[in-house]
């Protein structure tokens, strides 16, 4: 990634995070917010900030990193990109594990359930898409895989959700299915950010493999990676990056998809330097969707998930288009 | 002086064998080519060599040291392998893509250095194709895209290289220009394995040529000695028209029998 490219996804994402605490219902200057961070200011303003918008601004720059650097690190790995953690039903299958520890109670157990559900469900999920449509298989099949993965997820979450026990379980299980990051707390910032962190890092090193599989497996190998080790990391990384995001934000389609293809010509194509510009720009991407979707309809709030679902969906629609025309 | 050798090779794919108690081996300076007909484990030992399939029995040799036990960057940089049809997943400069046959050269956060860059551009102009360096790799013809795979093989500057049909989907002139090329390697002191389909081609630039027939040898020495009027009949169900020109022999493949 070229130093310009950088500095420019770097300073929007500041300016995200800063917009992120500065509007909502209420308007707060900007000093004032950063204030109320180190303890300054009137007690409703720390208690708006630390309570409210910290942990949603920063779980919306952390998750939205975590799917802008999946959806990378499986396009780059599948050579294929149309692969996303939401079309092939990756943050489905963590959104249920997260329901399946719910659902259970296993949370009122242990806390740690809840991202670890997420992580067990998302790795499942990319495991199954992997031995569907790995091997560069063509984009047909990789989409068959993703319908097939999201169709088995939404069958048993919808499964939870007939059988819950109360109105209460019911809402909580369709805010998963939604996703979205409204009454988040500094508790689930605790409980995803270390597992995101790891898996973003852990995808983060398979830049170098991505680049030789852009030749495919066979020169790859030759070059001295080890298909296997990528392979495991991947699969790790994503689950503890998807796992973790969905397991507190539910799923948030699309980031991964859109991301990528934005930047990808910004980086000369090289799968490998995608990563990182992803992480950036899907974290400042998640930011200002959030933003939006606290203030286009004022007296309630849209799921982020449904507003990154109904820009995404169009996208994917035509990039579907895209790659029909370019596959013989 | 290096010796790349298979011994005694055995190799399943699922239920079929593959390769049945092979024995071949290249040196530095040899060019040698591999043919045989469609299905005869050609690819499969060109692999096998390069250390990407394990075989069921037998061993691969680098010097004395077996491939197995050679770490995998330590092999990446002494063995070059070119895969058949290779296939540019993303829109890649042609320059990037020869610049990845650094990879092995590179320690795990290095970028490429000028160094890197000035080898690579060398690869580029030995193939006739620095012309192509800013073009996407995905828009690129058969022939421009086959030269591009191969100069980034050759910009790794492997000890042994193993090629598998270099020249498919080229033009007379560049098949001409790629097997000069591998010729020249060879002269310079690379060990250098081809997979040919083109016996005119095997026939005139290979010093040795291994002659595979359903996963086993069929014959083995200089082009001349495998190449027999029987042999062609037995391995290959042809007939072939030869004659000689500029003082060497040529093999043209005739009729079926």
């Amino acid at each position: 990634m070229s130093r310009g490219l950088f500095a420019l996804l770097l300073v929007l994402l500041v300016a995200g995070f800063l917009a992120s605490l500065a509007l909502g219902p209420v308007a707060i200057d900007i000093r004032a917010a950063l204030g109320a961070i180190f303890g300054d200011g009137p007690e409703a303003l720390r208690l708006i900030i630390l309570e409210i918008r910290l942990p949603r601004t920063i779980l919306a720059l952390a998750i939205g990193a975590a799917l802008g650097i999946a959806g990378a690190a499986l396009q780059g790995y599948l050579r294929n990109p149309l692969a996303e953690p939401g079309v092939v039903g990756v943050s489905a299958a963590g959104a249920l594990g997260a329901v399946v520890v719910f659902y259970f109670g296993l949370v009122r157990v242990f806390p740690y359930a809840l991202p670890l559900g997420g992580l067990l469900g998302a790795g499942i999920g990319v495991w199954l898409v992997y031995a569907l449509a790995g091997r560069g298989g063509s984009t047909a099949t990789l989409i068959l895989a993703g319908v097939a993965v999201n169709a088995l997820a939404g069958a048993l979450t919808a499964l939870a959700l007939s059988l819950a026990p109360s109105p209460y379980a019911t809402l909580e299980i369709i805010h998963w299915m939604l996703g979205g990051l409204t009454d988040r707390s500094m508790t689930h910032v605790w409980l995803a950010l270390p597992f995101i962190l790891a898996g973003a890092v852990l995808l983060a090193t398979l830049a170098r493999g991505l680049d030789a599989l852009t030749l495919g497996e066979d020169a790859a190998q030759s070059m001295g990676v080890s298909l296997a080790g990528l392979r495991l990391r991947l699969v790790l990384g994503t689950a503890l990056a998807v796992g973790a995001s969905t397991a507190v934000a539910g799923v948030i389609g699309f980031v991964g998809l859109v991301v990528p293809h934005l930047l990808r010509g910004r980086v000369g194509y090289r799968p490998g330097a995608l990563l990182v510009a992803s992480a950036l720009g899907g974290a400042t991407l998640t930011l200002l969707a959030d933003l939006a979707a606290r203030l286009i309809v004022t007296d309630r709030e849209i799921n982020l998930g449904v507003l990154t679902a109904l820009i995404g969906a169009p996208f994917f629609l035509a990039l579907v288009l895209q790659a029909r025309r370019s596959e013989p | 002086m290096t010796r790349l050798a298979a011994r005694d090779l055995t190799v399943k794919l699922g239920t079929r064998t593959a390769l049945e108690r092979v024995s071949a081996a290249v040196e530095s300076g040899e060019f040698v080519g591999l043919i045989g007909p469609n299905g005869a484990g050609k690819t499969t030992l060109l692999r096998a060599l390069a250390g990407l399939v394990a075989p069921e029995g037998g061993s691969v040799t680098l010097d004395v040291r077996p491939l197995t036990a050679l770490g995998r960057r330590d092999r990446a940089r002494r063995l070059g392998y070119l895969p058949q049809d290779g296939t540019i997943h993303w829109a890649l400069p042609v320059a990037e893509v020869v610049l990845m046959g650094r990879l092995p050269h590179l320690g795990a956060w290095d970028r490429a250095s000028d160094a890197d860059r000035a080898i690579a551009a060398s690869a580029m102009s030995a193939l006739d194709i620095a012309d192509l360096a800013e073009r996407p790799a995905t828009r690129l013809s058969g022939g421009e895209k086959a030269r591009v795979l191969l100069a980034r093989a050759l910009a790794g500057a492997p000890e042994i290289l193993l090629a598998d049909e270099p020249v498919a989907g080229l033009d007379p002139y560049h098949r001409l220009e790629v097997m000069e090329h591998l010729a020249g390697l060879a002269e310079t002191g690379t060990g250098v394995v081809v997979v040919l389909h083109d016996l005119a081609l095997a026939a005139r630039f290979c010093r040795r040529l291994v002659l595979l027939d359903k996963g086993r040898i069929a014959a083995e020495g200089s082009p001349a000695e495998v190449l027999t009027q029987e042999r062609l009949a037995a391995v290959y169900r042809i007939e072939a028209v030869r004659g000689s020109h500029d003082g060497s022999d040529y093999v043209l493949p005739w009729r079926r029998v």
